[in-house]
């Protein structure tokens, strides 16, 4: 054979093999080729997620190698408009982390993939069932859960000890828990008894969805704005009863009770799992053992129904419509919910649930911990939606006027509740 | 060449340039043809990115147009402007935006005017003040707003630990978290951030006093008061508009401020008519009746620029004048 045919064999077979590798598909990966698949989130803007998400984004691209994972950061409070705009400018990206009612605002916009179709359902079925109800919209699902993360009730050991409380038994209804803090204030004047975070933001409203429901308060029922109710200023003056005995400030966010949690300055709060990691990155000379030790976890104290209630600060995983390479985007959520290696690198480094139904049995050292179990026998079950839709992005700053009004204010409850009211039936 | 043909003609003072000027004449319009297509870039560009925009959240405000409800667009007229009477918040952040625009304005002058005065004629050893006095100028804004914020702190900002410590207060105050606190404390906040720009625009005016004038007014027996009424303020009439005018429009305009240090609140002490437009474009997606309060906002934001384009426009002839 000359050479020239020689080579054109070679040349000709090589062709054919890649060829097959393309269309057989390769192992582990999704294509041959570039594939950029553009990923909004939160996770790189902060710093406690930050190296994790990384790690995580870096071991996917090792396993496919066609794919190039573009993370764009953005803060938590601006994900919303962020990706509005970009969807309103026609520049979507193809996958995105969300949470809480900007889910569902998102879904609003027809901007996202309904995933049925494109998500197994044995996947599917791999999950929480409650964690993929709250991705369903209108009978389609449209977000995956990526990391399990309801609110639940800390409590510190040592500080409840100080002040003469058993830490062994933590408060069960509200008035038990505010004579516990009256308790605390009284021993302990500079220790924060409570972080009560009343910001005017869709996420102020989630973290106080829990307490108006223990009042019985529903501000925005099925049959229409309800916040002139008697349930509601119980509620409004529950507030203001917190802020007047200095059982916690105004003003701060959530997140910015956490460093005094770390301090030990801090004897309840209302937070996620993910509280561990954070009070361990800011307290470094603390270990995980002498944090379970110092903070314990259980369902949020129950008012006069005797019912415990909770919010989801789940991570969800949504794609969208006008994403460019959908399998290459599905592969990538699927990875980061399920896949062993990312659940270790980022959702246990950063000290959440997985989603996956059996990760009990999958991740026994990592999920048999004292808050680990907490979260799953205690506060799980105790997991109620908000009211979250286009109607609740509109009626969030009015209610958390309302109630920041009480909180700082001086106004007759009554006439908040009754302002509050007329404002939102001008938005229903 | 037309000079050779001028000389042949002889001496004809009044009509010796006409033939130039005639030529200069005929080139003048290609000239200015050339000089117009030099500008039009410029002008393409402000039209993309100013008239464009402008005019689109004209039309906008004309709309029902919520970005959550893509479906229900439609035209509405004028009642996104009606709404407005009746929008108790629009009016609170309109108020909160003259309180916080003449309290910023008002005090930054003063005491920007007080520290150039103070510091005009200090010895060369200590000239280094000026320029430690100007350097809240060159942090950023929203630098600043977290600075204060941290400092303002209730539980462990220094304000309060020092006023407490000093018998000032009983307890700590919760400045930036109180309706009644946070709008004196953004204030305060801004007029440090903004004092050194009056500081810079007062101390360059002041170096254009004659000194012959000041030695004049004392000759005359005029006292340090006198001299800083009758000889300072005048000389520094001109900064003093154009100064408070551009601080004015640049604080209607304050955005990353009171954004990154109070959020607008608590409830809506310190919301501004800019802070509003953004909650209600960027919070509630209500674009419709966003653009209809960033029309009105426009339109006095014009006016401020009228009366600011009317005062650099003046100030030429005020400095001959004066002079």
């Amino acid at each position: 054979m000359p050479k020239c045919r020689r080579r054109a064999a070679w040349r000709g077979a090589l062709c054919g093999a890649v060829a097959a590798v393309i269309g057989c598909g390769w192992p582990g990966a999704v294509a041959l080729g570039s594939v950029t698949v553009t990923f909004v989130n939160w996770a790189s803007a902060e710093p406690a997620t930050r190296p994790a998400i990384q790690k995580v984004i870096a071991t996917f691209q090792r396993d496919h190698p066609g794919v190039e994972i573009k993370s764009v950061p953005v803060s938590f409070s601006d994900i919303l408009h962020q990706l509005i705009v970009q969807t309103t400018a026609g520049n979507p990206p193809d996958v995105a982390q969300i949470a809480g009612n900007d889910t569902v605002a998102l879904t609003a916009t027809g901007a996202l993939q309904p995933l049925e179709g494109l998500v197994p359902s044995s996947f599917v079925a791999s999950l929480y069932p409650s964690e993929v109800a709250l991705g369903r919209f209108q009978g389609s699902l449209y977000a995956l859960p990526w990391i399990v993360a309801p609110l639940g009730f800390w409590y510190n050991k040592p500080l409840m000890k100080q002040a003469g409380l058993d830490p062994s038994k933590p408060p069960a209804t509200m008035q038990a828990w505010m004579d516990d803090m009256k308790a605390i204030k009284a021993k302990e004047p500079d220790v924060t008894p409570f972080g009560l975070d009343i910001t005017n933001r869709s996420f102020g409203l989630d973290v106080n969805w829990p307490f108006l429901l223990n009042f019985g308060a529903h501000p925005l029922g099925a049959q229409g704005p309800a916040a002139d109710t008697p349930q509601m200023r119980a509620y409004l003056t529950w507030v203001r009863t917190m802020m007047q005995h200095g059982y916690t400030v105004s003003g701060k966010l959530l997140g910015e009770f956490r460093p005094l949690a770390a301090r030990d300055q801090l004897a309840f709060a209302f937070d996620g799992p993910y509280l561990q990691g954070v009070i361990l990155s800011l307290n470094t000379a603390l270990t995980p053992q002498q944090l379970f030790t110092t903070w314990g976890v259980t369902a949020l104290p129950a008012g006069p129904d005797g019912r415990h209630y909770t919010v989801p600060t789940d991570h969800q995983l949504v794609m969208f419509k006008a994403a460019r390479d959908k399998r290459a985007a599905w592969e990538f959520m699927a990875y980061l919910i399920a896949n062993r290696e990312a659940i270790l690198d980022y959702t246990f480094v950063s000290r959440v649930l997985p989603p996956l139904a059996n990760a009990a049995s999958l991740f026994q050292q990592q999920m048999d911990t004292p808050i680990m179990r907490a979260f799953v026998r205690e506060v799980i079950p105790t997991v109620v939606r908000p009211a979250w839709g286009p109607l609740y992005s509109k009626a969030y700053p009015v209610i958390m006027t309302g109630i920041q009004q009480a909180a700082t204010g001086s106004d007759a409850i009554g006439a908040i509740a009754g302002q509050m009211q007329s404002q939102l039936q001008g938005i229903h | 060449m037309e000079r050779t043909e001028d000389a042949a003609r002889g001496p004809h003072p009044p009509t010796r340039d006409i033939p130039s000027g005639v030529t200069r004449a005929a080139r003048a319009p290609r000239r200015a043809a050339l000089a117009d297509a030099m500008v039009l870039p410029a002008i393409a560009v402000l039209v993309a990115v100013v008239l464009y925009p402008t005019v689109r959240a004209i039309i906008l405000s004309a709309y029902h147009d919520d970005l959550l409800d893509p479906g229900a667009t439609r035209l509405i007229g004028a009642a996104n402007y009606g709404r407005l009477l009746d929008d108790a918040v629009f009016w609170v952040a309109a108020r909160n935006t003259v309180v916080f625009t003449v309290a910023s304005v008002s005090l930054g002058f003063l005491i920007g005017l007080g520290l150039a005065v103070a510091t005009d004629r200090v010895p060369p050893a200590l000239r280094w003040i000026r320029g430690a006095l100007l350097t809240p100028w060159a942090i950023p804004v929203i630098v600043v707003a977290f600075l204060f914020r941290y400092m303002l702190d209730q539980q462990v900002g220094i304000v309060n630990f020092l006023l407490v410590h000093l018998g000032v207060l009983r307890s700590a105050l919760p400045w930036v978290a109180s309706p009644r606190w946070a709008m004196a404390a953004t204030v305060l906040a801004n007029v440090w951030s903004q004092t050194p720009f009056f500081l810079l625009m007062f101390m360059a005016a002041l170096k254009g006093i004659p000194d012959e004038v000041r030695d004049a007014a004392r000759i005359d027996g005029a006292g340090p008061v006198q001299e800083f009424l009758w000889i300072t303020v005048p000389h520094l009439r001109n900064a003093m508009v154009v100064a408070s005018l551009l601080m004015v429009i640049a604080n209607f305009n304050n955005f990353p401020l009171i954004w990154a240090l109070t959020g607008g609140g608590p409830v809506y002490a310190t919301t501004t008519l800019v802070l509003y437009i953004y909650q209600l474009a960027f919070a509630q997606f209500n674009i419709g009746y966003a653009a209809a309060v960033g029309t009105v906002w426009l339109a006095v934001l014009l006016g401020l620029t009228v009366l600011y384009i009317r005062a650099l426009g003046r100030a030429p002839l005020e400095a001959t004048g004066d002079a």
